[in-house]
């Protein structure tokens, strides 16, 4: 599993960050965010589902780990 | 030629200034929400409200259909603009008012003011005001939540973020909460009109004096700013100044006096929370869904366009997107939470799309704050004879008793009195006490 954030999309509600502090970083000027790289932990996965379920935008996105993801 | 949808209001058009939407809206909005997304009123010229969460995300997320400006050309007559709230406020407000991409520039300058980095700096002084306002009043035994801490903290601290003196926060507080609570077309209004004027013209003093002797802090970042190759003009920091005031202060204000009110009826909620102030985020999303301080805001369209497949607008119509409505939308904003984290409730008490309230992250960090210290400092209790009534506007919605709630301090010793303070009204009486500063001397 990998997380992902749509950058046309993010606003900076940053709700990801306050459920899955671990996997995503919020810009200090305006509060986007980004995902960290790489393949999400099992014991972060119910956090990043939470994550994506719980962002207002739809930016935040989980994509199958090995798929396309930038 | 328009398809009426069949979401009318019976006996009354719908009216988002109303007693009737005032006492009403959780039930009301969920009668028009069932019976069609959107409905049509003729009130204050006419306007459509959209109620479904899905489609307050559509029109949230297309800024070329649905404008926040109020002047938008070949669409608006000079004269008669149109804007963020129906019917226009008499002043404009930067940047929510604009549409992307003029927004951006403006909204770029104010972003790290109100980053969630930098609204963490805050944190120690909100706690700070937050102990002197309960320290003002736990040795008598007996505060005033609205009074004593909810009216002053967020007026403090949006003072504070902005650079106007924060001693001084009453003639800023009052106003801000009356333009919200007295309906407009109503002497009332126009009289809080006025005194927002004075309270503006205060704060353009202020910018003078920062022009004169900067300081570090964001009114004088507005005054040193460039926006597309020019400094900003007074009108623009006067507009922007506006908008930091009006989104800080009541918004903050409502919320935080409704969830205590709501845990005072329902106080094995209140023990609930207390027993574990972990469990604080998600109770505040929750209140933030269920209160939605901001009820609603407007947009205009550019355009004749379908809204909800149900009704068609022509260009020029006003559109009421009511935040509120769809926060109880079951459809949608409960599908969207999964598991028991904190924050998955997909809530729009913030917005969505560009305009998204940029002092949500401090709002949050100092709702926590005075959650945690009335809850570990405080006794509260609430009485109620009569059904609050909800005091109105469209964009925000204040619910207050015909009592007040009132938090009893729990002192170190002594024992407490169980009093009750009444408010008469819940309007303009509220606006009086708070003026008048009853309590404490502070």
């Amino acid at each position: 599993m990998q997380v992902h954030v749509d950058t046309s999309r993010c606003q900076g509600h940053a709700l990801c960050a306050m459920t899955a502090p671990e996997l995503f970083d919020l810009n200090d000027d305006d509060g986007h965010a980004t995902a960290v790289v790489g393949t999400v932990s099992t014991e972060l996965e119910a956090e990043a589902r939470t994550a994506e379920a719980g962002c207002p935008e739809r930016a935040a996105i989980i994509t199958a780990a090995g798929s396309d993801s930038s | 030629m328009s398809n009426e949808p069949a979401g009318t209001v019976p006996d009354a058009p719908f009216d988002h200034h109303s007693p009737l939407y005032a006492d009403t809206w959780p039930d009301l909005t969920t009668r028009m929400r069932e019976a069609c997304p959107v409905t049509r009123t003729e009130a204050w010229g006419g306007y459509y409200a959209v109620t479904t969460y899905d489609e307050v995300r559509r029109v949230l997320g297309d800024d070329g259909t649905f404008s926040s400006r109020r002047q938008i050309p070949g669409v608006t007559e000079p004269g008669c603009p149109a804007g963020i709230v129906i019917p226009p406020s008499p002043e404009e407000s930067v940047p929510i008012e604009y549409d992307p991409p003029e927004n951006r520039p403006y909204r770029k300058l104010i972003d790290p003011f109100f980053s969630p980095k930098a609204s963490r700096a805050w944190g120690p002084f909100v706690q700070r005001v937050v102990t002197e306002c309960i320290d003002g009043f736990i040795a008598s035994g007996r505060g005033d939540f609205i009074l004593d801490i909810a009216n002053p903290v967020p007026a403090i601290l949006t003072c504070a973020m902005v650079g106007l003196p924060t001693e001084d926060w009453r003639p800023y507080a009052e106003p801000l909460h009356a333009i919200v609570y007295e309906p407009p077309g109503t002497p009332d209004f126009e009289r809080v009109v006025e005194q927002m004027q004075t309270m503006l013209a205060k704060v353009m003093g202020t910018v003078a004096e920062r022009r004169a002797e900067p300081r570090d802090d964001l009114i004088t970042w507005l005054t040193q700013a460039v926006v597309n190759g020019a400094p900003l003009d007074d009108d623009e920091i006067r507009s922007m100044l506006l908008l930091l005031l009006s989104g800080g202060v009541d918004t903050t204000t409502s919320l935080m006096g409704n969830a205590i009110h709501w845990l005072g009826r329902n106080p094995e909620k209140r023990d609930w929370l207390r027993a574990d102030l972990s469990r604080i985020p998600q109770a505040r999303e929750e209140f933030l869904r269920y209160f939605t301080p901001t009820q609603g805001l407007a947009r205009t369209t550019t355009v004749a366009s379908d809204i909800a497949g149900c009704a068609h607008a022509s260009g020029r119509s006003g559109v009421h997107v009511a935040f509120a409505a769809a926060n109880r939308d079951p459809c949608r904003v409960l599908a969207g939470r999964r598991g028991t984290g904190p924050v998955s409730n997909r809530h729009v008490a913030f917005g969505l799309g560009v305009h998204r309230c940029i002092g949500s992250h401090i709002a949050r960090i100092e709702f926590d704050i005075v959650l945690r210290e009335v809850l570990t400092r405080c006794r509260t209790t609430s009485s109620t004879k009569r059904t609050p009534s909800w005091v109105r506007h469209d964009r925000h919605r204040q619910r207050l008793g015909d009592h007040a709630h009132l938090v009893h301090a729990r002192p170190a010793v002594g024992r407490f009195d169980a009093g009750l303070q009444r408010w008469t009204t819940c309007r303009c009486t509220w606006t009086r006490a708070a003026a008048r500063g009853t309590h404490c001397a502070r």
